[in-house]
């Protein structure tokens, strides 16, 4: 029913539009022997002579000049009225004296005709619903003539079409800027008392090592920790954004965090991002029902197992755990294990390197052993050390603790409403 | 490092064998154990016969994240059908589910399943719910990469009324057939036997599968062989 009258309703306008205004600029074009850009939602015949669209196009120009010179360049030039500065000023009253008085014609219309149903426009709509509202209409106007057209975002679910277009352009043979991955080896083992975690610390750009010592190991819950690999940026915020979900659901329950817990919530998340999330990760935790590792894909698949690597290196270490691994290892056998293995990824893979972290997780306790092994030093350290030059003296020196130790006064006043 | 890097953030898939059979007075469910990115393994003994409710499971194949996820749904699903209904779901909703799930988002999920089970109404059903969400129940099912090889083995091979050992046998011959000529597939055969009495869960690792033509007795190393024979490994 409501199909029928949409389609009848927008049949009318086209119509209309098409009669009365597309008709007479193209006949008008014919004899002139004027370009007329069809793009413009405007279909008025003397629409190059607009102020309020000239106005509005050098408004833009100039706030796009900011951006090109430092702040102190431009914020002066607002402050004293000088120069582009002076002419923003000037270009922004023409746009808000033009919004103004569109708004107040359309009114003016509205009260004469008695209804607006022949102006097909988003402003006529507004205002026969709305009641009269200077300010919002106002607004409403800008909105309207502004270039970039309001999108409302469909129903539900994240939106593919910018990755669609990503895709596209990739294939046309636009380069997609380089963003910093971590190239990675990360594995994790279970041994007798619990989960040991181990992983590298190179993060990688394209070809180039952006961090030769960044954490790899992140904090899920006391007694669960998720090594990444993968986009650095998506690996850092799904495992944050997780963690705290933990710790609301923990304060929620009372209780402990299950790695199941951790392993369903980045599970679903990434599954909802259909694999564009480029998170790899290798979760794993002691909880109340025992020690447990799973490994997590992009898409959302994860698996369960008693060892596991991921990361580029995942091939190297897996090498290292499928011949050595035994099931009941002792504390001190799983580290070495872990260690051959992040080495054995370190040495024979170019996107990992630099040094090993390992974090123990057994039942009421955690050890993180930042840079356990360190076997890349740096060879050739120039002995002087740096100095600053001669020129170059201190002015002053403040020092500010960054935690300020707060004072709990036993029987202080009680707080009041 | 690209081409190990590309691999591994390939899609998680299952190439993958799955069988269901049915015998007299139960199912059997079959399944290899292999999980691959792109060429590499990614999980050598993964479990791909899943829980749905105590009395029916299904095999999973095709993308491991869909398949994982849809699983997830009908089993918080059938639960709550439990629930309201008051006694055990029976193996055609649960099936049913399943083909809902999957036909309905049929453009989004790359997934074959079969559900198999036995109810106190119909006794042992397998029903296949294949890509693209038609729902057919089969008095046996094969699913999956390695099952292409396996049609011709079952026309002649399958028969009414099996026994319960009959049927395991079958499957695990049929599973380890598909291994030997299914690169996707490999690894260990699990299966799961239901019927009036519960379920059973088997598991034959992979030394444990008869050799099929031209098959090699499975080595530790290399290295023992050599020791054995003469010091020069490059003799023939």
């Amino acid at each position: 029913m409501h199909a029928g009258r949409f389609l009848e309703y927008s049949l009318h306008t086209v119509q209309d539009l098409v009669h009365h205004k597309l008709l007479h600029l193209i006949e008008k074009q014919a004899n002139s022997g004027d370009r007329i850009d069809l793009q413009v939602r405007c279909l008025a015949p003397d629409l190059p002579k607009v102020p309020f669209a000239k106005a509005f196009e050098e408004a833009t120009e100039i706030i796009s000049f900011r951006f090109f010179v430092p702040p102190f360049v431009w914020q002066p030039m607002k402050f004293f009225g000088v120069g582009s500065e002076q002419r923003l000023k000037e270009a922004i009253r023409v746009v808000h004296d033009s919004a103004e008085k569109m708004v107040t014609d359309q009114r003016i219309e509205l009260s004469n005709a008695g209804s607006l149903d022949d102006r097909f426009d988003l402003l006529s709509r507004l205002i026969q619903i709305k009641n009269p509202d200077n300010q919002g209409e106002k607004g409403l106007c800008g909105i309207k003539m502004s270039k970039t057209a309001i999108e409302v975002p469909p129903k539900g679910g994240f939106s593919f079409d910018l990755c669609r277009r990503n895709e596209m352009l990739f294939k046309k043979g636009v380069q997609p800027p380089s963003y910093r991955k971590t190239g990675t080896t990360i594995v994790g083992l279970i041994f007798q008392d619990g989960v040991i975690l181990g992983a590298d610390t190179r993060a990688t750009e394209g070809p180039i090592v952006c961090d030769k010592n960044c954490e790899k190991i992140h904090y899920m819950a006391p007694n669960i920790y998720c090594c990444g690999a993968g986009t650095a940026a998506d690996t850092e915020a799904v495992t944050d954004m997780v963690s705290s979900q933990l710790q609301l659901h923990r304060y929620h329950t009372g209780r402990e965090s299950r790695v199941v817990t951790a392993l369903t919530l980045l599970k679903s998340h990434l599954f909802n991002y259909q694999g564009h999330v480029q998170a790899a990760l290798v979760l794993g935790g002691v909880d109340v029902t025992g020690p447990h590792l799973h490994t997590i894909y992009p898409h959302g698949s994860t698996d369960t197992l008693p060892f596991a690597t991921m990361g580029s290196g995942s091939l190297a270490a897996m090498a290292v755990f499928e011949s050595k691994y035994r099931e009941g290892l002792t504390k001190d056998e799983g580290i070495n294990l872990v260690c051959e293995a992040i080495c054995s990824g370190i040495f024979n893979d170019l996107g990992s390197g630099s040094n090993v972290d390992v974090c123990v997780i057994t039942k009421g306790q955690k050890e993180y052993l930042r840079n356990h092994k360190l076997p890349n030093p740096r060879t050739y350290v120039n002995p002087k050390g740096y100095s600053f030059s001669k020129k170059i003296e201190v002015l002053s020196t403040k020092v500010t603790p960054l935690k300020e130790r707060v004072e709990v006064i036993e029987g202080g006043e009680a707080m009041e409403e | 490092m690209d081409v190990g890097l590309e691999d591994t953030n390939a899609p998680h898939s299952m190439g993958t064998t799955i069988i269901g059979v049915t015998y007299n007075g139960g199912v059997v469910l079959g399944a290899d154990s292999r999980t691959s990115t792109g060429v590499y393994v990614a999980n050598r003994a993964s479990d791909k016969i899943t829980q749905l409710t105590d009395n029916v499971y299904v095999c999973r194949s095709g993308s491991a994240a869909d398949s994982q996820i849809v699983s997830d749904y009908v089993r918080y699903f059938l639960h709550q059908h439990t629930i309201q209904l008051g006694q055990p779901a029976t193996v055609k909703v649960a099936a049913n589910l399943v083909r809902l799930l999957a036909y309905n988002n049929k453009n989004m999920l790359q997934t074959g399943m079969i559900v198999g089970g036995w109810d106190k109404y119909e006794g042992g059903k397998i029903y296949g719910v294949p890509l693209g969400g038609t729902i057919l129940e089969q008095p046996f099912a094969i699913g999956g990469s390695g099952s292409s090889y396996l049609y011709g083995f079952f026309d002649q091979e399958w028969k009414e009324g099996m026994t319960k050992d009959e049927a395991e046998k079958l499957v695990v011959k049929a599973v380890s057939l598909a291994i030997a000529r299914d690169g996707a597939s490999g690894g260990v055969v699990r299966t799961v036997i239901i019927n009036s009495e519960g379920v059973t869960r088997n598991f034959y690792p992979g030394d444990t599968l008869p050799l099929w033509h031209e098959e090699l007795e499975p080595q530790n190393s290399l290295l023992d062989i050599l020791s054995s024979s003469s010091s020069d490994p490059m003799v023939t």
